[in-house]
């Protein structure tokens, strides 16, 4: 039986004249079969969908110069313009609401909730260096309808399944977008090394092999 | 005073008080401070040399003083020598991180942690309008180069600059010691 397999796929830069599908299909078609996810990162979905904003274009309001001064440094909302993205996409009464109930769980040890209020778009937003060139001087937002670019991926393929994810090389791998059949901490598990690599890797796509089969052989074996 | 206005009054003096802690916590945190140690830059070297170009660089350290992080999101170094004061040779300019060499001209954003610093290389070109280098530099006059500095951290981004002089007197001396022009880096 074939084995699991990560392959991940070269392409040049996308833009936001891309179409992820299409680019998908032209760089992977040959390499991909009807057992196989194809997974792709999250940040180039989005800015193929031209979600991402030049900060000198934006006007931040006071109050996102205010509460991104309560989000530590390494946070992308602790710049005031990923603040100002996070309250243009979730609203600013919400992440004020959430950043107050964050400030207040943290009191009993519990953190963690900003995040769990704040809507997914303010955990997706990468602030500036967050992407490669020449987005690294842009606030990219998280992908719009990230299962619906999933479904439409594995249509276009005609593969087991389609993700879209967002991997870093702190050992976090969050599933954001899935198809039916798959499972997201399965996924998760499996994408946990970032096989997307840094961002002058140039490999926003990679593609699961054999996914089908090693997820009967696992169910067989228990 | 009734009860209404108590209440009122508390309620403003209690938001009266929740500004003065935001504002106090904000003035304690601080922000980035990223500048050019310019006293402290290399003499220009000759890095290569052609019949009608001369490439030569330098070295500034930089350093972030601040007490946050900050992102230079992008660097440049802005020419002046005006056709008025010289006009023998045409120059351009172009920076990079020393630990992170390009050939584009491109500046990638970089976080600067509070408190580290690092160094940039600034690689001059000059080309002669007419005639060989040599000759197109004999006369050469001080050139003052802006080192140019987009920054954003937890106040809005900013552009800051800072003036460093090449002195005729070492681009002279730069041009003697052709022996170490090799590698291209423009």
């Amino acid at each position: 039986m074939e084995e699991l397999e990560l392959i991940p796929v070269r392409t040049r830069i996308l833009t936001a004249k891309d179409d992820i599908v299409d680019a998908i299909e032209k760089y992977t078609k040959e390499q991909v079969g009807p057992n196989d996810v194809v997974t792709v990162a999250e940040s180039v979905v989005a800015i193929t969908q031209g979600r991402y904003l030049y900060p000198d274009d934006m006007d931040p309001c006071f109050l996102a110069k205010i509460l991104n001064r309560f989000v530590p440094q390494k946070g992308s909302l602790s710049s005031v313009y990923g603040m100002q993205a996070a309250m243009d996409a979730e609203g600013k009464w919400r992440i004020l609401f959430a950043m107050l109930a964050g400030m207040a769980a943290k009191v009993f040890g519990r953190s963690g909730v900003f995040y769990q209020l704040a809507g997914r778009q303010a955990a997706l937003i990468d602030d500036m260096t967050g992407t490669m060139p020449p987005f690294d001087k842009y606030v990219v937002y998280g992908p719009k309808d990230p299962y619906g670019v999933a479904a439409a991926i594995k249509e276009r393929m005609g593969c087991y399944g389609a993700a879209v994810a967002d991997v870093n090389d702190l050992k976090r791998a969050l599933v954001v977008g899935i198809t039916p059949g798959l499972e997201t901490q399965e996924l998760s598990r499996i994408l946990i090394d970032n096989p997307f690599g840094n961002a002058s890797q140039k490999t926003p796509i990679v593609i699961i092999k054999n996914y089908a089969q090693a997820k009967e052989k696992l169910a067989a074996s228990s | 005073m009734g009860m209404v206005g108590t209440f009122f009054w508390g309620i403003v003096l209690l938001a009266a008080l929740l500004a003065l802690l935001v504002w106090v916590y904000i003035r304690r945190q601080g922000n980035e401070k990223i500048r050019f140690d310019i006293g402290q830059r290399s003499d220009c070297v000759l890095e290569t040399l052609t019949e009608t170009t001369a490439v030569m660089s330098c070295k500034v350290p930089f350093r972030n003083t601040g007490s946050q992080d900050g992102t230079v999101m992008d660097a440049f170094p802005r020419v002046l020598l005006p056709y008025e004061q010289y006009d023998a040779v045409e120059v351009s300019a172009r920076m990079m991180l020393e630990t992170a060499p390009r050939v584009d001209g491109y500046w990638e954003a970089v976080i600067i942690p509070k408190h580290t610093g690092g160094t940039v290389v600034v690689a001059i070109q000059f080309v002669a309008r007419q005639g060989d280098i040599r000759t197109a530099l004999a006369e050469m006059v001080d050139m003052p180069i802006d080192l140019v500095l987009h920054i954003v951290s937890r106040s809005l981004a900013y552009l800051t600059k800072q003036r460093i002089v090449i002195t005729s007197e070492e681009i002279a001396k730069a041009l003697e010691s052709q022996s170490g022009a090799q590698s291209e880096v423009l």
